[in-house]
C-alpha cells in the first residue's frame, strides 16, 4: 500500500469532474493542473473521475457502421505502409504468388535437368530437388507465403535466384544459382538493409555447381528492412560492404 | 548443408500446420494479444479488432458529430491513428477499448471545436433519412463483449441520474462544452453547473459501481 496522499487546502473539487470532462476553460485549466500538480489527494479523485468520464464513450446508443468504411480504411492502410513492408506483398493477388511459385518450380526443374545428366550421384541429387521443389511449392501455396526474385549483375550477372519468407517466423531462405566461384580469400557475404544502415546476416555458402543457399532468421522483423544485398567481400567479418555488389533483392 | 534440410527447418519455423489454423486462433485472442499483433503490422489482427470496436467508435461519432458522412470520417481517422500508434498502447493504464475510444472522444472534440470555429450548420442530420446503405455486419456481429456490456451499464446508470446533471455531463462528454458555454446554453449560473457536474459524476461513479459487471442471463 501507498501512504494517504498528501492534501493540500483549498482543494478545487468543484472543477475536478470539468478537468476529468476535459471541459475547463483555460484559466479553469491553469487552476486545476497548478493545484493537481501539489495535491495527491486531488491527483486520485481525477483518475477516477477520468476513469468514469472514459465509460461514457461506450454509451451511445448502437449504430449500423457502413461497409465501405471498411474498405475505405484498407485503401488507405494499403497507402500508408511504407513500400517495404512485407506485409504489403501478403496482400498481393493470389495469382501473383502462383506465378512465383511457377518461376521458383522452373527454377528447380531446370536444376533437376541438369543434374540427370551426370552420374549416378546426381540422381540422388534430383531426388532431393524434386522433394524440394514440392516443399517449396507446398510453403508458396499458403496464404503468407512470399517470394522474391534475386537477379546478379556485374560479375555475377549469370546468377540467378529467389528469397522466400516467411514473416510469421521472420524467416527467410535465399537459394541461388550460377554463382561464380570467389577467389581463396573472398566470400559471399549477404547484407540486410535499412536505409544507410547494413546488418551482416550471414556467409552464402556455394559449391562446386554455384549453388548457394542461405537460411536466415534475423533476430529483428525482416520487415523492418528495405532490401537483402549479397556483395563479394574479401574480409567475411566486415561489418559493413566494402566488396562489389552482386545481387539486390528489394523486400516491397 | 542439404538444400531438403533446409526446407524442412522454414516448413518447421514458417508453421505452416499452424497457419492453417491461425485466423481462428487469432479470432480468440484477447485485444492486447492482438494490439501486440497490429504494432507488428499484423493487418488480420487489425481487421479483428476492427471487427469489435467500430461499432462503438461509429456510434460514438454519430451521437457527437450528427453527421454520418463525419461519423465515418472519424472512424477512418480513428482506427488510422490506432495504426500508426499501437505500439504505444499499455494494458497496465486500461483497457484497449477505453483507449481507442479516448482516441475516437479527443479526435470528436477536435472536430466539434473546429466546427464552431467555422459558419454553423444549420440543418441537422436525421440518421434514420439518410439513404439506405451497406451494412458492417462484421462489425455488428463480432463488437467486444466489452463494448455492448458497457452501453448498457452506462445508460441504465446515466438514466437513473436527475436530469439536470445528466443534461450537463452530457453537454460536457459529448458536445464538448466547457462550463461557460454550457451555463450559456442552459442559462444557468456557473456554480450551478460546475455544481450538477460534480454531484452527476459522483452520482454516476456511484452507480457503476453498483452495478454487476454483467446482465443476469
Amino acid at each position: 500500500m501507498t501512504e494517504p496522499a498528501p492534501q493540500v487546502a483549498n482543494c478545487p473539487d468543484d472543477l475536478l469532474p470539468g478537468y476529468a470532462l476535459g471541459v475547463l476553460d483555460p484559466e479553469e485549466l491553469e487552476v486545476v493542473e497548478h493545484h493537481l500538480a501539489r495535491c495527491a489527494r486531488c491527483r486520485a479523485v481525477t483518475a477516477e473521475l477520468r476513469s468514469t468520464a472514459q465509460l461514457l464513450a461506450f454509451a451511445p446508443a448502437p449504430q449500423p457502421v457502413p461497409a465501405r468504411a471498411r474498405r475505405r480504411l484498407r485503401a488507405e492502410l494499403h497507402l500508408r505502409q511504407p513500400a517495404s513492408s512485407l506485409v504489403a506483398w501478403l496482400r498481393r493477388p493470389a495469382w501473383l504468388l502462383a506465378t512465383a511459385a511457377t518461376v521458383l518450380a522452373a527454377f528447380f526443374g531446370w536444376q533437376l535437368l541438369q543434374q540427370q545428366q551426370v552420374a549416378q550421384q546426381r540422381a540422388q541429387l534430383a531426388s532431393q530437388a524434386d522433394s524440394q521443389r514440392r516443399a517449396v511449392v507446398q510453403l508458396l501455396a499458403q496464404r503468407d507465403g512470399l517470394l522474391i526474385r534475386l537477379q546478379g549483375h556485374g560479375a555475377a550477372r549469370d546468377a540467378h535466384g529467389a528469397i522466400i519468407l516467411d514473416p510469421s517466423s521472420n524467416t527467410a531462405l535465399i537459394a541461388v544459382e550460377g554463382l561464380p566461384r570467389p577467389a581463396p580469400g573472398q566470400a559471399y557475404v549477404v547484407w540486410l538493409v535499412r536505409g544507410e544502415d547494413y546488418r551482416q546476416a550471414g556467409i552464402l555458402p556455394i559449391d562446386e555447381n554455384g549453388h548457394a543457399e542461405l537460411f536466415l532468421s534475423p533476430r529483428e522483423p525482416l520487415r523492418l528492412y528495405d532490401a537483402l544485398a549479397i556483395t563479394l567481400e574479401t574480409n567475411a567479418q566486415a561489418t559493413s560492404p566494402n566488396g562489389q555488389p552482386v545481387a539486390v533483392a528489394w523486400l516491397d | 548443408m542439404h538444400l531438403s534440410e533446409t526446407y524442412r527447418r522454414i516448413v518447421q519455423c514458417g508453421g505452416i500446420v499452424r497457419r492453417a489454423n491461425e485466423t481462428a486462433e487469432l479470432e480468440a485472442c484477447s485485444d492486447e494479444l492482438l494490439v501486440r499483433r497490429v504494432a507488428d503490422g499484423d493487418t488480420r489482427a487489425f481487421e479483428l479488432l476492427y471487427d469489435r470496436y467500430a461499432r462503438p467508435v461509429y456510434s460514438l461519432a454519430c451521437r457527437m458529430l450528427g453527421d454520418p458522412s463525419e461519423a465515418e470520417e472519424l472512424l477512418q481517422e480513428t482506427f488510422l491513428r490506432f495504426w500508426q500508434q499501437a505500439s504505444r498502447f499499455e494494458a497496465r493504464r486500461g483497457s484497449f477499448g477505453s483507449w481507442l475510444m479516448s482516441i475516437a472522444h479527443n479526435l470528436a472534440i477536435d472536430t466539434l471545436r473546429a466546427r464552431r470555429r467555422r459558419p454553423q450548420r444549420a440543418d441537422f442530420v436525421d440518421l434514420t433519412t439518410l439513404p439506405w446503405h451497406e451494412i458492417d455486419q462484421a462489425a455488428s456481429a463480432h463488437e467486444a463483449a466489452e463494448a455492448s456490456e458497457l452501453r448498457d451499464r452506462v445508460r441504465r446508470a446515466m438514466a437513473q441520474l436527475p436530469e439536470p446533471q445528466r443534461l450537463a455531463i452530457e453537454l460536457a462528454y459529448y458536445a464538448g462544452l466547457t462550463h461557460s458555454e454550457i451555463a450559456a446554453v442552459l442559462g444557468e449560473p456557473i456554480g450551478t453547473i460546475k455544481t450538477r457536474l460534480r454531484l452527476g459524476m459522483q452520482k454516476l461513479q456511484q452507480l457503476l459501481r453498483e452495478q454487476p459487471a454483467e446482465r443476469a442471463p
